[in-house]
Formats: structure tokens, sequence, C-alpha cells
């Protein structure tokens, strides 16, 4: 699932994935509110998350992922334009996995997707079958 | 980080307070005295002993009071009156006049220039020549003063107003350095949070751009030639944007330094708009934008090259923020009730009062681009704004119910000079009529500005 505001910036997150030969089922959304609500609905395994967007910002977003149960065990990587130490920290406390910083690199981009899918798999390789599979996005 | 935490460190050392280090002067200079007194053979007596060891003990303890924790004035003001009390007393009981410790005086001046001001530091002068004065009318009666007080007390009193005087000349020196270099910080901290802002704007053209070049560098053999026509647009578009801002960037900097010069001459509207629309990136927008210039509109008062790009960056804004096939239209009038100015609106169908990027600009809050460009958008209409505002105008943003918003801006229009009629310019003047007079040439109309408007500082 990608959220961010800026189109071209969405555009260029899908296509780097889709283009990275993995076969993901991949969602978007605009803003944080309409984010959290796919979110709910769809149960991706991974957000890319930007920072700095209208109304909520990602950070309230992220931290709103993670304490809702139904949520909390997407991996969240935030893409995000701030380079500064105090966003990165405030996003790691909120519970995000990856921090990629724009502008990226589309293959950098796909290598940390990667990364954090085979983390969570890692972690919670048995007993997921709990979840509906036409619901989860997942790597093959 | 680590050299302007330096520069920092080294603009504002941490000081000891300068109450601690008189007290502790003031302490280390009189206990030195009264030791050398009472180690002293000569002029010793049971008065002044006790002089002695009563200075000593009350040193002591004014030495340690928390000076942090009382009014520093007055309590200073008191303990510099009991100084000046207690060294007359030392010089009556120990030889009188004739006592070198009349050099004690000084200390107290020196304190009050120290902590104090000139006004205490005079005051204390003055009680201690006193003092030494009435010393000597107390010893000796019948001749009242001799020459060796009034040549003391005089050379005292210029000495020790000298010093005062030099000492406050240093304070207050380092007052103003102070100053300048808290002003140096804040400017610098602007300055710094204005760069760190702005490249964080630049990321967002820059990420497109190197995003989908990248992936066409990577993957041209799988991308269909209409994929790829489509992600040179975005990369031809992002780059514009790009080098508009760096151009925007420079324009600010360049106001905030006090380098724009305006050269201003009389131009025509309808002029200044065909230029203005030839600075549009993509030739179809220029077809979304309709000019109505009423008759009777006069010329303007203004540095061509940069209303054209105020008008630009306008135009381009009202066409960005309001929906693709909406119309733009640029519209100006004669100035009404006798004013000065010639207001223009470009108004847009589409475009709110609220949208994120005018709110930023055009906002309550005036402190412009330090605040908060939203989006590189923002830094162009900040730039259009200090320009305006550079010309004397005025620029906001309007409701016009139900059409959309408009930006709107104020420019001094052009008077001839000595009462001649006014220069009318409009879409229905006649082609080519007399009334079109080219601006003269710009000797008058050159003038320096300097400005904060770019900056946002008060």
């Amino acid at each position: 699932m990608i959220v961010d505001d800026d189109p071209s910036a969405r555009r260029l997150a899908r296509d780097s994935l889709k283009l990275s030969g993995e076969d993901w089922d991949i969602w978007e959304a605009d803003d944080g509110r309409s984010a959290l609500d796919l979110i709910r609905a769809v149960r991706p395994d991974v957000i890319l998350l930007d920072l700095t967007m209208p109304e909520i910002g990602g950070i309230p977003v992220c931290s709103e992922i993670k304490s809702d149960p139904v949520t909390c065990r997407a991996e969240i990587v935030i893409v995000s334009a701030r380079t500064e130490r105090d966003f990165i920290s405030a996003s790691i406390a909120a519970g995000a996995s990856e921090y990629v910083t724009k502008p990226f690199q589309p293959a950098d981009l796909v290598r940390r997707v990667r990364e954090v899918l085979n983390k969570s798999a890692a972690t919670d390789a048995p007993g997921d079958a709990l979840t509906d599979p036409s619901l989860t996005a997942r790597s093959q | 980080m680590r050299p302007r935490s330096n520069v920092r460190a080294m603009l504002s050392p941490k000081r000891v307070p300068r109450e601690k280090i008189a007290a502790a002067l003031r302490a280390l200079i009189l206990i030195t005295v009264f030791a050398m007194a009472w180690l002293q053979p000569e002029g010793r007596n049971a008065a002044f002993d006790m002089v002695v060891m009563i200075g000593a003990a009350y040193v002591l303890v004014t030495t340690f009071i928390p000076w942090s924790r009382c009014d520093a004035r007055r309590t200073t003001l008191v303990m510099l009156a009991v100084d000046v009390i207690l060294i007359t007393a030392l010089i009556y009981t120990q030889s009188g006049v004739r006592s070198e410790y009349y050099l004690l005086y000084y200390l107290p001046i020196l304190h009050a220039s120290v902590r104090l001001n000139l006004r205490d530091a005079a005051g204390t002068c003055v009680l201690a020549a006193a003092s030494y004065l009435l010393v000597g009318i107390l010893e000796r009666p019948e001749s009242a003063v001799t020459t060796t007080v009034i040549s003391r007390v005089l050379t005292f009193t210029i000495s020790a107003g000298l010093l005062a005087g030099f000492f406050l000349l240093l304070s207050r020196e380092r007052h103003a350095f102070d100053r300048l270099t808290r002003h140096y910080q804040d400017a610098t901290k602007a300055k710094s949070e204005f760069l760190s802002r702005v490249s964080h704007e630049f990321r967002t053209p820059l990420t497109a751009i190197v995003g989908f070049s990248q992936l066409l560098y990577e993957h041209e053999a799988e991308l269909d030639p209409s994929r790829q026509h489509e992600y040179l647009t975005v990369i031809r578009e992002q780059s514009q944007q790009l080098a508009r801002m760096i151009e925007d960037m420079l324009d600010i900097t360049r106001m905030d330094d006090g380098r724009m010069q305006l050269h201003q001459s009389a131009q025509k509207l309808p002029d200044l708009l065909d230029s203005a629309m030839m600075l549009l990136d993509n030739p179809s927008d220029r077809e979304r934008v309709t000019v109505s210039i009423q008759p009777g509109t006069p010329m303007i008062w203004v540095d061509r090259s940069e209303m054209e790009q105020v008008l630009s960056r306008i135009i381009y804004n009202a066409l960005a923020l309001s929906e693709e096939g909406d119309k733009v239209t640029v519209s100006a009038g004669p100035p009404t009730g006798g004013s000065e100015e010639v207001k223009i609106s470009v108004q847009a169908k589409g475009l709110k009062v609220g949208e994120e990027d005018l709110a930023v600009v055009f906002g309550p809050s005036a402190a412009v681009i330090t605040e908060q460009p939203s989006s590189g958008r923002a830094l162009g209409l900040a730039v259009a704004r200090a320009l305006v505002e550079l010309h004397g105008g005025r620029i906001w943003v309007e409701d016009s119910r139900g059409e959309g918003a408009a930006i709107s801006l104020t420019v001094p229009r052009y008077r001839t000079k000595e009462g001649q009629p006014d220069i009318i310019v409009g879409v229905a003047a006649p082609e080519g009529a007399e009334a079109y007079v080219e601006g003269e040439s710009d000797d008058s109309g050159r003038r320096s500005v300097r400005t904060k408007a770019g900056t946002g500082q008060p």
C-alpha cells in the first residue's frame, strides 16, 4: 500500500514495485484518513508512508496503524523528503520499520520492501493462515 | 552541525556572573587591607583595632549574600554606603586625613560603576569625598579644610570619575556586542531553517526526476513507448519546476540581501501580460488565460522584468490550483476614487481561498517564507508577494462568490509630470492612438530598496 499526497510520487513507487518483477498487489491512498480506512479493509503487509501530508501527517497515521490490533502486523516503510534526525527517530518511535529518504533509487526502495517482508515472514511464519489470503498482499 | 555549534559556543561562552567576580575581588582586597592594617605597628589603637575587626566580619558576611535572590541595585547601594562609612571610620581611627587608606574609597566607586550605572557611581564618589572632608573637619575644626584634604579629594574624585567612566564604557560596549551577537544568531538560525525547508522542497521534484529516469534507464526494454513518453513528461515537468524553484530561491536571497534594484518605468499592462504569458512553460496553458483590461486603465510604473515574473508566477499558480480546463481571467481597470494604484486580478473558477499554498503565503501570518512553504508553489507566490511589496503595492486573495477566488494585486500607476493628461491604455483604446506614450528613461525611476519582505523577519 502506497500512501502519498503527491501523485507523481505514488506513481513512481507503484511502478518501481511493479517493475521489480515481484507480483505484489498494490493499493494507493492520497491522504492519511483514507489510508487508514483502506488499510483496515485490505490489510496490506507493507505500507509505504509519506510524512508530510495535509490533515493527518505520516507519524500519527503510523502510530494509529500500530495501535490498532487489526492493522498492527503491517510493516511500515516511511518514504519522506524530510531528512532531519527528529523525523527519523519520531517515525521509528511510532513503529516504522524502515526510513527511505526522497529522492530514492527505485531498486533501493524495492530492496527495502523485500527486506521488511522477509523479516515479517520470519517472525510470524507459522500460524498466519488465519488471515484471508485474498485480502493480503504478500511476496511470493 | 559541528562548526555551527562551535561558532555558537564561541559567541556566547558561559560567563561567571559579574556579581560574583565583583564580590570576590572586593572581599579579597578588603581582607588584605585589614590584615595589613592589623600587622602594621604604626597608628594602632583600640578604636582602630575594633573598626578593622568589625570591617573584616562585615566584608565576609556581605561576600556570601545570595545576590541572585535580592534586589541587586538597592542591596548594592546599601552595601556601598556601609563600605564608605567603614573606610571613613578606618581613616579617622588610624591617623586622620594623612592616612593612605583614603585610596580604599576607589573600591566602592568602581564597584558601583561595574554593577550599577553612572549616576550611582557618581553618587558613591560624592559620598566618599564628603566623608573624607568630614574627617578633615572633625580633626582640625580650627583650620577646617587643609590643602592636603582639598588636593586629595580633587585628585581622588577626578581619577575615580575617569575609572568609573572607563568601566561603564566597557560594560556598555559589551552589551552592544551581546545584542549584536544575539541578532546574528537569530539571523543565522532563520537562514538555516529557511535553507533546510527549501532543500526539503527541492527533494519533491528531484524524487520524480531521479526515480523516473532511473526506471527508464533500467527497464527501457520492458516499457512500452507510451509509458516511456509518460515518464519523460513527468521528468520534463518536474525539472522545469525545479528550475523555477531555484530561480525563486535566488530571487529571495537577492531581495533579502537588499541587492534587488528596481528599474521602474512606465509600462503598458497588455504588453506586460503578453510577456508574462510567454514565460509559462506549457504553451497550452496560455489558451486557458483570458485577458480583460478595461478602457481607461493607466500605464503602470513598474520594473518590467520583475513585474513579468510576478504576473507569470501568479497566473501559473492560478492555473495549477484550479481544475484542468477551467478558465483563468486576468482583469484590470482604471483606479477608482483618485487612487494612485492600478488593481490587477487573476481569477480562476476552481480557486479556493483556503488552498494550502495561498493560505501559507497570503494568510494571516504574514511571515512568509521562513514560516512554512507548503510546496514549491508557495515559494513562487512568496517571491511574487515580496516583489509586489517592493513596488509599494499589495497582494491578497479575495473570494468572489461562486466564481472562485482571485489573487489581486496593486501596482503604482504612471503619472506624467506637471499635470499632463493621464496616459491610458486599454484593449478598447484605438490601435496606435496618441494616448500611447512610451516610458521615459529610468533616470528618475531608479531606486534601490532594502527589504525584509523575503525573510519574514521582523
